[in-house]
């Protein structure tokens, strides 16, 4: 992943290219435009990182945005997905009652193109580096759709566990039920995650859901301002979108899809 | 001009002033106008009170209702107060009503239903539904009938009463909805190699959601081909997007695999079947027979 979260200038009929994990694009300042274009796997190895408009290759497809003359400065963000998340570990774990277990999951990150338009920085798209596929949170007349996430929930942190372009969410889990509970699936809304880098890694703030009797009546979550160690005093890059919150109520976290008969 | 002012009337207008039928026509006025406003607030109460319970389509039903049934009474009111004899006029209303009811026994069928349908709401406006084999997205409901606009752009009228008699099939009512695939393999496959395959193509498509789990079952031994059948859920929004794709996958899929989706074959034999064409061989005549 070549990817730089800081602004940048751009100069005019200047461009530059970025990786992240299968997915590339290209920036371009060409006339009163931003241009952008993206492609998937090993289309033009030999791209440069950076160069002139008559470097590029005429295949590539553009979307274009209207800005001024001035225009010139860029920038690059990470974001999550838009839709919430259902994580379900590739094994199930127990968890015995009164108990916690913190574990990691890596959610693909998504990059925002941010260029400067009549003076201020403007999202202009978003390009997703993982095609999550789609799930429903819910029974078959209401419900919420999500995006599926298999995940090894690893319950250290080993850098060579992820990949370069995951975000890594540390989620704490408190068991108050007097029964051990098997943790197979979890929803997590997540748009109270911050997004912070921390040697070149992307992590959000962590989280503790507390797993209670009646799931129907929701979960408390409660989100910590930072990530964990080894990350705790990592850089905020990208503010969370529905804003920051100590304390939240997570509608039937761990419920699996009710009144769903084939 | 002074001398005008002071005139006195003339003797009609001081008499039509005098006159009963003035205050009568007064009151009648009145009371119009007064109806019109209580109508107007009662209007506006009710669409408060039941307005979200029925829906944009009871409504606007609902206010025409109040409209004429309030009109028709401050009507009565206003005729009576001139002193017209209303006991005459409603009596010939009901035997007109009669005589009209006999004549428009359809019509009163299709609002009678159509009361039942706001009542019932088995669909809404914008609604994607099924009737008698029609499909399409409804546009207007109406006392009298319902609008449904097909996918090729007809608009197709079709009368409450038919939709009561009917089976109506709403498909957009529920946010998800499942896609079914029947699929015959060749004989020679092995079913649990096709089944395993069924269910990696489900999970592999975007479309497809994750949960509810796809259904994959093996329907049965058929004619010429190991049956099986995958039903995948996905968003309504998808539905037309995953009727492309799933398909094609698994054809694409299938070809990966070499597993063969067997197909009817057609042989073309002249005369018995396959056997030689017979060739008779007529002797030479002779000239003189």
């Amino acid at each position: 992943m070549n990817l730089s979260w800081d602004e940048r200038n751009l100069a005019q009929d200047n461009w530059f290219r970025s990786d992240a994990g299968s997915i590339h694009f290209a920036l371009l300042r060409r006339h009163d435009e931003w241009r952008v274009s993206n492609w998937k796997g090993q289309d033009f190895p030999d791209l440069p990182e950076k160069g002139i408009r008559e470097d590029l290759p005429s295949e590539l497809e553009w979307e274009r945005w209207d800005c001024s003359d001035e225009d010139l400065i860029v920038r690059l963000l990470p974001s999550l997905p838009e839709l919430p998340i259902i994580a379900k570990p590739n094994s199930s774990l127990t968890i015995a009652p009164g108990g916690n277990a913190l574990f990691y999951i890596g959610i693909p990150t998504s990059v925002e193109v941010h260029g400067e338009c009549g003076g201020k920085l403007n999202k202009l798209t978003t390009i997703s580096t993982e095609t999550l596929s789609k799930t429903w949170h819910g029974d078959r007349s209401e419900g919420e759709v999500c995006y599926s996430l298999r995940t090894r929930a690893r319950r250290q942190f080993d850098p060579e566990d992820w990949l370069a372009h995951d975000i890594i969410v540390a989620v704490d889990l408190h068991n108050e039920n007097k029964e051990p509970f098997e943790f197979e699936r979890l929803f997590l809304d997540l748009g109270h995650f911050s997004i912070f880098e921390h040697e070149g890694r992307l992590w959000s703030n962590a989280c503790s859901i507390r797993i209670m009797e009646d799931d129907e009546h929701g979960n408390d979550i409660t989100y910590n301002p930072t990530p964990l160690p080894p990350a705790a005093d990592a850089r905020e890059i990208a503010h969370a979108r529905a804003g920051k919150t100590h304390r939240s109520t997570l509608r039937r976290a761990f419920a699996s899809v009710i009144d769903v008969i084939n | 001009m002074n001398a005008l002012f002071l005139a006195a009337p003339p003797p009609w207008l001081s008499d039509f002033l005098k006159s009963e039928l003035l205050w009568k026509v007064l009151g009648a006025a009145a009371i119009l106008l007064g109806g019109i406003i209580v109508i107007s607030i009662l209007n506006r109460f009710s669409l408060r009170l039941f307005g979200p319970r029925l829906g944009p389509q009871g409504v606007m039903v609902m206010k025409k209702v109040i409209r004429y049934v309030g009109f028709a009474f401050v009507g009565i009111l206003a005729l009576g107060q001139v002193g017209l004899n209303l006991g005459a006029i409603l009596g010939a209303a009901g035997v007109a009503g009669i005589a009209i009811g006999f004549a428009a026994q359809t019509s009163l069928s299709n609002i009678i239903s159509g009361f039942f349908l706001i009542g019932e709401r088995p669909f809404e406006l914008g609604d994607m539904i099924e009737v008698d084999g029609i499909s399409g997205t409804v546009d207007t409901i109406g006392l009298l009938s319902l609008t449904l606009r097909t996918f090729d752009n007809r608009s197709v009228r079709i009368p409450n009463e038919t939709l009561v008699k009917t089976n109506v099939t709403n498909i957009t009512r529920h946010p998800i909805r499942r896609f079914n695939l029947d699929i015959g393999v060749s004989y020679d496959e092995n079913i649990g190699h096709v089944l395993s395959v069924l269910q990696d193509v489900s999970e592999q498509n975007v479309q497809c959601l994750d949960e509810p789990n796809p259904l994959i079952v093996f329907t049965g031994f058929g004619d010429s081909s190991l049956n099986f059948m995958l039903g995948a859920w996905c968003l309504q929004d998808d539905y037309g997007t995953l009727r492309n794709t799933l398909p094609r996958e698994l054809k694409e899929r299938f070809d990966e695999e070499n597993i063969e989706i067997p197909f009817p074959h057609m042989t073309l034999a002249a005369g018995k079947a396959l056997g030689q064409i017979p060739v008779k061989v007529i002797p030479e005549t002779t000239a003189n027979g």
